[in-house]
């Protein structure tokens, strides 16, 4: 049974041989009608019993959470919150690692019943280079923005109580994490502060993970003092086998803390500029970028005239033509055009480069078979220097195709392919020989190419030839099947811009469609859609100016 | 020919006819799945029949009329499981003898190979090939009674038939 048409034959036997009285619908709805009140009474009475049965673990899992968490007076969490409340002030400081720098991020001042103060600092915004300041007592909450300008804002946050809700609520997450996942980590007990501290180990919070777990590259250190109040928590990632230090907390209690610090000194320090809720928004950063791209000269045929309007929509539809609008393009002048990226974003000015410098070239060919091809692999073997292999009249025969880096695997994994390494750069790169056909299956008969997904659920390109290519495919696959006396397969190889993607093995003829599955992320295949949909460019496009949107 | 989407729909504000339709569209594929796992097209009959009764007093939970068919399936297959356990414990207590001339009797088993195979498709897969081939339904009928378009449904066809073929060589 190696056709398809063989199992479609044994099925449809299957079909017909099926008895007559083979229906068990009559019988079915005879059970139904004969018994609906009972099933239903037997269904409500299930119901009934899941309800309950529901209900019952959802009390026991809280009275489990709330003897885990509070239950127990002497427990971790209670001692830490506990030890916080009882504080007259609290400092918090976070120090990140910017650039291998330790630099302090935030850091808060809290006086039980006179106030609270935060700073902020945006060090990563190289635009704005923004200091937040919030302060707060009893008449009122400040947000003060310091900007390159000095801007001052007045927020219209309510009160006291927010920020310093914060500032226990953080403290009780972390509590809390300690509390479930916190191990004893005696190795890293020290002393802070002048004081002996013990070290506590757990996993992400939030995520539950285990403490000290293998299977994650990230986790916390606690550390008490003799008072068993949290005095600092570390945040730590592992690289090989060190733990780097990402970020770290302090809290210190019961400093001596100046109360002026509570109160805005305005009209002395800090002036208002604006007040109320849009005032308190940061600087919008200016959004979007120009990019302006010249045809190269080089790339026009001598005495030929480039249509712009061909152009413009080939760019256009490699640009949009996916699952997303990355970039709008429009017609200077006769020679060039302008790309507007349609968010500031390094990522996606790196897409449009990419998607106009490619060819946009597919091609679809048959890959050498040790079998069958034997004379002109050992040719082709034999001239190791020389990348293609011609016949008697000078004609193309067969030539190596580059594999494209990460599909080496699934493009070799059948035995009888012929492949060759040859070191390039820093990495080898390994070449297939393919051979040539009379049929030339290329992209140009493309009617159809998007962004689809394979059995897997992987990112895969789905196509659809016109009659023309939808033929000329079906005589290639169509020569190409298995072998009825050695079930040996030929490989399809699926070139892209001169690069082999994948290879799989031809099971059948294949008319109009199909499917190119290889190592894809969603965006690479939505994006290699629109170039293959969007053919090639008839000139090459060179950068020639960039500037911010106006 | 009703959609799954309108016989369920029907089905679950208590029209028995529209769960009758439903049984008949689906009742091939449920017994070919209880079959693989049973090996006798009778007790496979059976299993898919009470399978047919659990998705009845259960049809509530159905929201997508997508899902009816492999939440049926995978019901079946349940049933048939237990209707396994079931035979294999009365085989211990007496001692042994069991129905096996029955079982050698049963119509199917020139296709046990087909059949097992077809079970080990995807539930949606699985409906597919056998609408086409058992039931011996035109792919659009196929596509009005699943609610999907032509395409998909011959793409998913082929697929299934894909995976076929390559079990049954790899069996052979």
């Amino acid at each position: 049974m190696k056709s398809p048409e063989d199992i479609e034959n044994v099925l449809g036997h299957l079909g017909r041989a099926w008895p007559d009285d083979g229906s068990i619908a009559e019988r079915v709805m005879r059970e139904i009608e004969a018994a609906p009140p009972a099933a239903a009474r037997h269904n409500r009475r299930r119901i009934l019993m899941k309800s309950l049965l529901a209900i019952a673990a959802s009390l026991a899992a809280c009275l489990a959470v709330w003897w885990a968490v509070d239950g127990s007076h002497n427990s971790l969490y209670a001692q830490v919150i506990d030890g916080a409340r009882k504080a007259q002030t609290i400092h918090i400081a976070i120090c990140g690692q910017l650039d291998g720098k330790t630099i302090k991020t935030w850091e808060c001042w809290y006086k039980s019943g006179v106030g609270f103060r935060r700073d902020s600092w945006d060090w990563k915004d190289d635009v704005s280079r923004r200091r937040t300041i919030c302060l707060g007592n009893k008449d009122g909450t400040w947000t003060l923005d310091v900007h390159r300008r000095n801007t001052i804002v007045h927020s219209s946050s309510p009160g006291i109580s927010k920020d310093t809700e914060q500032i226990f609520a953080d403290i009780d997450r972390h509590a809390r994490d300690l509390q479930s996942h916190g191990q004893r980590f005696t190795e890293a007990d020290q002393t802070l502060n002048g004081e002996s501290c013990k070290a506590y180990l757990s996993g992400t919070p939030g995520r539950n993970v285990p403490a000290g777990s293998k299977t994650d590259n990230q986790r916390q250190l606690y550390y008490l003092d003799p008072q068993s109040r949290l005095v600092r928590v570390t945040s730590q990632e592992r690289e090989g086998d060190r733990w780097n230090t990402t970020q770290f907390n302090t809290i210190a209690y019961d400093e001596p803390l100046d109360v002026a610090w509570f109160q805005p000194q305005f009209g002395k320090e800090f002036q208002i500029v604006e007040t109320g809720p849009e005032a308190a928004k940061p600087e919008t950063k200016p959004k979007g970028a120009v990019l302006v791209y010249q045809v190269d000269p080089k790339s026009v045929p001598v005495g030929a005239t480039i249509d712009m309007d061909r152009l413009l929509r080939a760019v256009d539809l490699r640009l949009n033509g996916g699952n997303e609008r990355l970039a709008a393009a429009r017609k200077l002048d006769g020679q060039r055009i302008e790309v507007t990226l349609m968010r500031r974003d390094d990522a996606d000015r790196r897409r449009v480069e990419r998607q106009l410098a490619r060819p946009g070239t597919l091609e679809f060919r048959v890959l050498a078979s040790r079998h069958v091809d034997k004379a002109l692999i050992d040719r082709a073997e034999k001239e190791p220097a020389k990348g293609e292999t011609l016949d008697s009249s000078g004609k193309r025969v067969a030539w190596w195709v580059p594999v494209k880096a990460g599909s080496e695997r699934n493009c070799t994994i059948h035995q009888d392919v012929v492949k060759r390494t040859k070191p390039a750069g820093n990495r080898e790169l390994t070449e297939i020989l393919v051979v040539a056909d009379p049929d030339n299956v290329t992209g140009a008969y493309l009617t159809q190419a998007r962004l689809e997904f394979d059995r897997r659920e992987r990112p895969a390109i789905g196509f659809r030839f016109n009659d023309a290519g939808g033929k000329l495919f079906a005589k290639l696959t169509g020569d190409h099947l298995p072998s009825k006396s050695t079930d040996d397969t030929y490989k399809l190889g699926i070139i892209i811009d001169g690069e082999l993607f994948s290879a799989p093995s031809i099971q059948c003829t294949i008319h109009d469609r199909g499917e190119i599955a290889g190592q894809f992320t969603e965006i690479e295949a939505s994006d290699l859609a629109a170039v293959l949909k969007a053919g090639s460019l008839p000139v090459r496009l060179q950068l020639v100016e960039e500037h911010p949107r106006p | 020919m009703p959609s799954t989407e309108e016989l369920l729909r029907a089905s679950q504000r208590g029209e028995t006819s529209a769960f009758a339709e439903l049984v008949r569209c689906y009742e091939r594929a449920a017994i070919i799945t209880a079959h693989a796992v049973l090996g006798d097209f009778h007790l496979a009959q059976d299993a898919a029949q009470e399978a047919f009764l659990i998705a009845h007093q259960r049809l509530g939970q159905v929201r997508h009329a997508a899902a009816f068919g492999p939440w049926l399936l995978r019901i079946a297959r349940r049933r048939a499981l237990r209707f396994r356990r079931r035979r294999t414990a009365e085989r211990t207590v007496a001692g042994g003898v069991d129905r096996a001339a029955a079982e050698s009797s049963d119509w199917m088993e020139p296709y046990r190979e087909v059949v097992a195979q077809i079970a080990r498709l995807p539930e949606h897969e699985r409906i597919v090939v056998v609408m086409r081939y058992v039931d011996g339904w035109s792919m659009k009928e196929i596509a009005e009674a699943t609610g999907r378009p032509v395409g998909t449904v011959t793409k998913q066809l082929s697929r299934a038939i894909e995976r076929l073929r390559e079990w049954l060589v790899e069996v052979q």
